[in-house]
């Protein structure tokens, strides 16, 4: 009994049973409120990661497009140096005719001994056109394919394995669509596809002979080789430069996030975000709309060529006053030169004129969106 | 004989720590309170800004106040803490300085405040003052070239737009 009272006297522990019920709201407020703030973290995260990876793929996209527009441009230069054995040298700026250049050079396959009767077939002019359009066809599929790696390594870029994020263009954005896209074509990506109206490439044949004391060349063409596909050109989903990042963060099997998540039964949710950029160009498209053979012409690309037009212009001068000596027949000749003299005039006054006017080329394209250049921002859904 | 009565002095002793107790744990859990608010309030005003530089300039004189109204009416609801929050728009120069792009155009920086009164618990007990005045602020440069938010280069189709 007296052990008894001495054992209710005892006050030991009285603010235990205060402390602990305290204690318990305590944690579980904390619990909650932890879960809530992880969840805001985890959504702020998840839209930082979906717009940082958004506008990466849309830079390295822009930037592919800007050095794929210049190769463009750089390949059809090439070609619009080409010209097109004749009779005379004729400045082509068409794949469909492509020889030697008229400008003295490694590209000009025309050779003249400038004495006595010579027949010679020379295509290493062209060979090396060819040559160098191959190559930058095959920098510019090199290009891509870095884009596509570069793209993948963004996405994967990620830190945390918990957080997926995945950029399509937005015509594939939808689940449906999404279905058709080939993620391993990157023109599917860029919207572009290359011109296949091919190239086909000519040797000269020079064929020279003396006449009066003076010697004359005249050239004709002979096919060589054909290349199926040139320079990239828009493709019908060109204008779509939209991409859409869709973002996803997984719940976590190790994740000791939601606190008391055995006790109460609760899971984080599965989170969504969404993101986009757009890709533009303040000046113009850079690549043509359409398939075509005209390659365009440069100022400084004409420049070179006219003193070569105005050499031939010489040589025809030359040919009909010399025939125009032959009796009988000599002035019916002369016409004759004449009249090819004034077609060669009329035809590469026109293309040396028109050329650089023609919208529907890789070189005009170029110089005409080469200030606004491709660039990428951040753009609504 | 009253002085020397020993009755009660358990429940004295337990009555202040559990005073002490109580004001600590309210205090921390005033503490999560104001970080979880600030934080939301914070995201608010990121995704108000967000929002605001990818729209076009003349849509988005009240476009701030509708994003926040948006995201903090069912928050106060839930939480009641805050009160009374005031959302403030405004672009500048970037550093002070006039920030060009690489076309010549001027760059803005655009930038979100939402003022807002948070409430304190039991703060009428100590102060008239029963809440604390604080602000979330976000800031962001918006693209200079607001015309090419639909459409990809000068007489392009537009961009489809997205619906989730």
């Amino acid at each position: 009994m007296q052990k008894n009272l001495k054992n209710m006297n005892n006050r030991k522990g009285q603010v235990l049973p205060y402390m602990l019920v305290m204690s318990l709201i305590l944690i579980l407020s904390w619990a909650m409120m932890i879960n809530i703030a992880k969840l805001l973290r985890d959504k702020m995260v998840l839209q930082n990661y979906v717009d940082n990876t958004v506008i990466s793929v849309a830079n390295l996209q822009a930037r592919t497009l800007n050095i794929l527009g210049t190769t463009n441009h750089l390949m059809a230069t090439v070609l619009s140096a080409a010209s097109y054995p004749s009779i005379a040298m004729f400045p082509s700026f068409s794949t469909d005719k492509v020889g030697g250049s008229m400008i003295p050079g490694p590209f000009s396959d025309y050779y003249c001994p400038k004495a006595g009767f010579a027949v010679n077939e020379k295509y290493s002019g062209v060979l090396k056109i060819k040559k160098l359009v191959n190559s930058i066809q095959s920098f510019q599929d090199l290009l891509l394919k870095n884009y596509m790696v570069q793209s993948a390594l963004l996405m994967g870029k990620i830190p945390d394995k918990d957080y997926k994020v995945f950029v399509v263009p937005s015509r594939y954005a939808k689940g449906t669509n999404f279905m058709s896209f080939n993620i391993a074509d990157p023109a599917v990506w860029l919207g572009i596809k290359r011109n296949t109206k091919g190239i086909t490439y000519y040797k000269t044949q020079n064929y020279c002979i003396d006449f009066k004391a003076k010697h004359y060349h005249i050239v004709l063409p002979k096919q060589y080789m054909k290349d199926k596909v040139s320079w990239y050109v828009q493709d019908s989903d060109f204008y779509d430069k939209k991409l859409v990042a869709v973002g996803i963060k997984n719940r976590s099997k190790d994740e000791i996030y939601p606190l008391f998540k055995k006790v109460f039964n609760i899971n984080m949710p599965i989170l969504y975000s969404f993101g986009s950029a757009g890709l533009y160009n303040t000046k113009g498209a850079m690549f043509p709309e359409k398939e075509d053979t005209s390659t365009g012409l440069s100022y400084v690309m004409a420049a070179f060529l006219s003193p070569m037009i105005a050499q031939q212009l010489f040589v025809f001068y030359n040919i009909i006053e010399d025939v125009n000596a032959i009796p009988a027949i000599g002035q019916i000749c002369s016409v004759v030169g004449i009249a090819y003299a004034l077609y060669y005039a009329e035809e590469t006054t026109r293309k040396l004129v028109m050329e650089p006017l023609n919208k529907e080329t890789p070189i005009y394209k170029y110089n005409e969106a080469e200030l606004g250049g491709w660039d990428s921002h951040l753009v609504p859904l | 004989m009253f002085c020397f009565n020993n009755k009660g002095q358990s429940f004295l002793e337990g009555f202040i720590v559990a005073c002490i107790i109580t004001v600590l744990m309210f205090a921390a859990i005033q503490v999560c309170i104001t970080a979880v608010d600030d934080m939301y309030l914070n995201y608010t005003a990121y995704s108000a800004t967000r929002k605001i530089v990818v729209t076009k300039s003349k849509e988005i004189s009240d476009m701030s106040k509708q994003t926040v109204s948006k995201f903090l009416l069912p928050y106060m609801l839930n939480s009641q803490s805050i009160f009374n929050y005031k959302t403030t728009h405004w672009d500048e120069d970037i550093l002070g300085n006039k920030s060009l792009d690489h076309s010549g155009k001027q760059v803005h920086k655009h930038n979100v405040k939402i003022g807002y009164y948070a409430k304190i618990m039991f703060g009428r007990f100590f102060n008239s003052l029963y809440y604390r005045e604080q602000s979330a602020r976000a800031r962001m440069i918006k693209s200079p070239d607001e015309e090419f938010y639909n459409k990809a280069y000068p007489d392009a189709k537009e961009f489809k737009k997205y619906e989730q």
